[in-house]
């Protein structure tokens, strides 16, 4: 690039180097031209000067000649010597004269008339001339002044016998020097008369020294030669009777003059002299230089604009050329770039490649695997089937048979439902359904869920609630269950008898904004553990950690993938805490969006509350929530502190109103302490126990411990609003029944629902489900027909209603939407639920975008519509106690 | 002939019935009732009238019914025809091929009906 930059560089000064040279010697040329020009036009101009002057003199000469003839004439006209004394006389003063002369052949003047004449200028060439008989004009002298003299030849004898051979006519000589202009000013040239010695003529301001040859040599330069040689050219060319021309430069120092001078000799015809004219340059140089200078100017003025412009052209070149080198270098990288995208594209696709290859090595690993978990439950079931067809009358062996053969029968589906769910993933398929949901109900659910295998495993469980900011939040409250039950199901499973779990909730303030509310949910077992290689796999689809240690737990492995991609899918992050025997964490951290829930204002009366537990977190936490309510709440970590507390209360006139006791406490347990308070302040104190475990097993224990009731954990603000405002209307807690079946036992007895399905078989056969369970069925043929059942019954005729969605007339989505759009009060309140064949989550999307609350998969489980039915009418309808017990 | 063994000559998934239905009796109930069920004529009546809206309700429905009485195979012609006609989604086969499956449900459904009528019979 340099190397081309100097290159460029280099051209460029070149060019301009040329240019200037071009120019120049143009300028110079031209210039040499026009002094060519200029002296070609001057020597015309001084030959027709010269050619004037010495007409003027020729013509001068003619008429002295003329004179000098008549002159001549009167001396042969009359010998009569007076007549001719009288004509020269006359005629000599006619023509103002200063002296008539005769030359006689010895050379002596004769004087006739005037002054006499003292000398001519060159005796022996008038006298030469005489002889010769042809005329001449010199300088002459008489006592008094200088004079011209014009001499004509003539033969004459006079009467003295003199031989006369000349007559000279002498004239006063400034009248010639004014003819001849020799001293004028103001012609552009002037003349100089000299003799062919060089001797000058005439003496007048130019004639500087005595020759003209020695002003030659004074005081001019020649143009081209010296001096000397100068003056020899026109010595020859005097002596050849020749024309001589020169250029040469005057330098007068003393005169201050320093031109240039064109100057022509010519010799005069009837003399001896030469006309030397002089043309000055002068004023012409100054209009030459004048010339020379705008010419000059304009020159370079041509020479700026053409290097400026040639300049230009080369900027223009180099800026181009120094674009399309930056071109060339961006193309180049661009090249280069692409050239490493390719590479990287290569290494990507080498990477997808092995990715793939691994996955697909992982997909048939889990094939095999699944293959095997398949059969697994399937030999159980047809091995089980087939023992019980063998003992089909042993009642007791049939009914071991078939618990065994639905317990591999649920393990199966429970298999096939990760399986599917892990397919709708791959495929893209699964989307979440958000609702409003309350984590309360969230937890209890997943409580009354766990519990029974908390038992069985004999294993320690606990929940614990802590600032919680917003009960209600958006969330697919399906996916959000599997998620907790995924996480509990390991913790289950891998848990050893004895071991612990706990889940904590608690709730922060969400940087996504005031919509949200960050909540964090910690599952925690003390089971085996993750070692940390198997940890960083922990999400990797069909992964499962140690073959052997599946043997005993079994599992798809798609669980935590699944949950993993739930929880993505929600925009949360899973955070895994594990060490191999010593437990496993898995920590959950989900952005929700809030729900204000325009529910009743939930406030208690000042009660004293006494909170006793041997976790102080729960203990503050639950006082926190207590004194939310309004309440005023103490707490205590010991049964013992207890007792003495309730006893002291009672004693300083504050009596607690109510005392919250967990299950299990350190030192004893809650019914122990329970039994103590009873002790030593009676029945009245109301106790209620708190705990995560099934009032069911301790019911009676606890009851005969003098214990009111029973608070489940998890304690949400809400829960302990809702179990404690049953003493505020008279202070006596309403029955247990009020409370609503537990959805673990899924009592649907007493309810009324509207089954809207066209199919008569399959309406019988989900009647007689129905029917069985204790609910009563009203059956509609079609949406229409549905539509119109409930909207001619009387609010509060149905609990929920169950619609299939395919109906001749009109569909179950329409039916949903008509009923939603009713103007009565339970028509945006009635659950229902939709039953379909297209299990698809895009139907699920449009049952709940028509109105439904949830949806069912046909063929019917009958299990799990019990457990959809008490969900949905228990959280829809609150009134649906009374509306049990007036039934 | 017990109503497994009926459920064994038919082809039908006794075990999924029996989820569903949960007794034997109710099994036999209802299975029974397959005779009385409209879906089949009126699916076979909308092929003739080339009701195809009437034939995608008709196959659904008896999807739905085969589905309840534990009858896969055929729920699963009935489930095919049903796709096929799905309202809103473009027919993927030609008439003779839907033709071929019409006669095969049909095959598969007099021989499940003439089956089931003999069970009940006796």
């Amino acid at each position: 690039m340099k190397k081309q930059a100097r290159l460029i560089i280099y051209g460029f000064i070149f060019i301009v180097v040329l240019t200037v040279s071009v120019f120049s010697s143009l300028l110079v040329y031209m210039n040499h031209e026009s002094l060519e020009d200029i002296r070609q036009i001057s020597q015309t101009y001084l030959d027709g000067v010269a050619n004037a002057e010495i007409n003027n003199f020729n013509s001068i000469s003619e008429i002295r000649h003329n004179q000098v003839t008549a002159l001549r004439d009167i001396l042969f006209s009359t010998d009569d010597w007076k007549d001719v004394n009288d004509s020269i006389l006359h005629t000599a003063i006619f023509h103002d004269l200063v002296n008539v002369s005769l030359v006689s052949d010895q050379g002596e003047y004769l004087n006739i008339y005037g002054d006499p004449l003292i000398a001519v200028g060159n005796p022996e060439l008038l006298f030469a001339r005489m002889m010769e008989g042809s005329s001449i004009v010199m300088t002459g002298q008489n006592h008094s002044e200088q004079l011209i003299t014009w001499t004509e030849p003539l033969d004459l004898e006079l009467s003295d016998g003199t031989h006369v051979i000349g007559i000279i006519s002498c004239r006063d000589i400034d009248q010639f020097i004014q003819k001849m202009n020799l001293e004028s000013k103001e012609t552009l040239a002037y003349f100089l008369l000299i003799r062919r010695d060089g001797s000058y003529v005439v003496q007048t301001q130019e004639t500087e020294c005595d020759t003209y040859f020695e002003k030659l040599l004074h005081y001019t330069v020649p143009i081209g030669s010296t001096s000397e040689e100068q003056v020899e050219r026109l010595k020859a060319a005097i002596a050849a009777n020749e024309s001589w021309r020169t250029d040469l430069t005057y330098i007068n120092n003393d005169r201050g003059i320093h031109e240039r001078r064109s100057v022509l000799a010519a010799p005069l015809p009837s003399s001896n002299w030469y006309l030397v004219s002089i043309l000055p340059f002068g004023q012409l140089d100054t209009a030459i230089e004048n010339m020379f200078a705008v010419r000059m100017r304009a020159t370079f003025t041509a020479l700026l604009i053409v290097t400026l412009g040639i300049l230009l052209v080369f900027l223009l070149y180099l800026r181009n050329s120094e674009r399309q080198r930056k071109a060339l270098e961006t193309a180049n990288i661009n090249i280069a770039h692409a050239k490493d995208d390719a590479d990287t594209a290569r290494i990507e696709a080498e990477k997808a490649r092995v990715e793939a290859e691994e996955a697909n090595k992982a997909k048939s690993d889990f094939l095999s695997n699944m293959s095997h978990d398949i059969r697994t439950p399937m030999n159980a079931i047809v091995g089980m089937t087939a023992l019980a067809v063998e003992h089909i009358d042993d009642k007791e062996r049939v009914q071991d048979c078939l618990r065994k053969i639905t317990l591999s029968g649920k393990h199966l589906l429970g298999l096939i439902n990760d399986i599917l769910d892990m397919s709708k993933i791959e495929s893209g398929k699964m989307t979440l359904n958000p609702e409003v949901i309350s984590l309360r109900q969230t937890m209890e659910t997943m409580c009354d869920i766990i519990r029974p295998q908390i038992k069985a495993n004999k294993q320690n469980f606990d929940i614990f609630i802590s600032n919680i900011l917003s009960e209600h939040v958006y969330c697919d409250s399906v996916r959000l269950n599997q998620v907790l039950l995924n996480f509990l199901s390991n913790a289950l499973k891998f848990t050893p008898e004895g071991g612990k779990i706990f889940v904590d909730l608690r709730q922060e303030e969400s940087p996504a904004g005031e919509a949200y509310v960050r909540t964090h949910l910690s599952i925690s077992d003390t089971g085996m553990g993750m070692s940390p290689e198997f940890k960083e796999k922990l999400f990797h689809a069909f992964e499962r950690e140690d073959n052997r240690r599946v043997h005993k737990t079994q599992g798809t492995g798609l669980g935590l993938t699944i949950t993993k991609y739930i929880i993505d899918a929600m925009g949360g992050t899973i955070d895994v805490d594990t060490a191999p025997g010593v437990g496993t964490t898995f920590h959950v951290t989900l952005d929700l969006e809030r729900v204000s829930m325009d529910g009743e204002n939930m406030q208690l009366p000042d009660w004293r509350i006494l909170i006793v537990d041997d976790n102080e977190e729960l203990c503050r936490c639950t006082e926190l929530s207590l004194t939310e309510l309004g309440a005023r709440p103490d707490w205590t970590l010991s049964g013992k502190d207890a007792v003495a507390r309730v006893t002291a209360a009672e004693e300083a006139g504050d009596p607690y109103f109510i005392v919250l006791i967990d299950y299990k406490l350190d030192e004893t347990n809650g019914i122990d302490t329970a039994k103590q308070i009873r002790t030593a302040v009676g029945n009245d104190l109301p106790i209620k126990l708190i705990s995560a475990y099934d009032w069911m097993d301790i019911e009676g224990e606890a009851k005969a411990a003098g214990i009111n009731g029973f608070i489940p954990k998890p304690l949400f603000k809400s829960t302990l609003y809702y179990e404690l405002r049953k003493y505020m209307s008279d202070g006596s807690e309403l029955s247990d029944e009020d409370k609503g079946p537990d959805s673990n036992t899924a009592d649907i007895s007493g309810m009324h629902i509207l089954l809207a399905e066209d199919n008569e078989l399959n309406a019988e056969i989900a009647t007689m489900f129905l029917e069985e369970n204790g609910a009563t069925v009203d059956h509609a043929e079609d949406g229409l027909q549905a539509l119109e059942k409930f909207e001619n019954n009387p609010e509060g005729t149905y609990d929920a209603i169950l619609m299939d969605l395919r109906m001749p007339n009109m569909n179950g989505l329409e039916a949903s939407e008509a009923i939603r759009s009713l103007k009565r009060l339970d028509a945006v309140r009635i659950p229902i639920i939709a039953m379909t064949a297209d299990a698809f989550a895009e139907d699920a999307q449009k049952c709940l975008e028509a109105g439904m609350n949830t949806h069912l998969a046909k063929p019917i489980d009958i299990e799990q519509l019990k457990r959809t039915l008490v969900k949905w009418v228990y959280q829809e309808n609150v009134g649906i106690e009374k509306r049990r017990q007036q039934k | 002939m017990t109503v497994q063994e009926l459920y064994d000559s038919i082809g039908g998934d006794f075990q999924a019935a029996k989820k569903i239905l949960q007794m034997d009796k109710i099994i036999e109930r209802f299975i029974k009732k397959l005779l009385e069920d409209p879906s089949y004529s009126s699916l076979m009546d909308a092929w003739k009238n080339q009701n195809y809206k009437e034939l995608f309700i008709s196959a659904h429905s008896l999807k739905g019914v085969c589905f309840n009485l534990g009858l896969p195979k055929l729920a699963g012609e009935a489930s095919e025809l049903s796709e096929e006609f799905r309202p809103g989604t473009p027919r993927k086969l030609t008439d003779e091929e839907v033709a071929a499956k019409i006669n095969a449900l049909s095959d598969l459904y007099l021989d499940t009906r003439s089956k089931i009528e003999a069970f009940s019979k006796g």
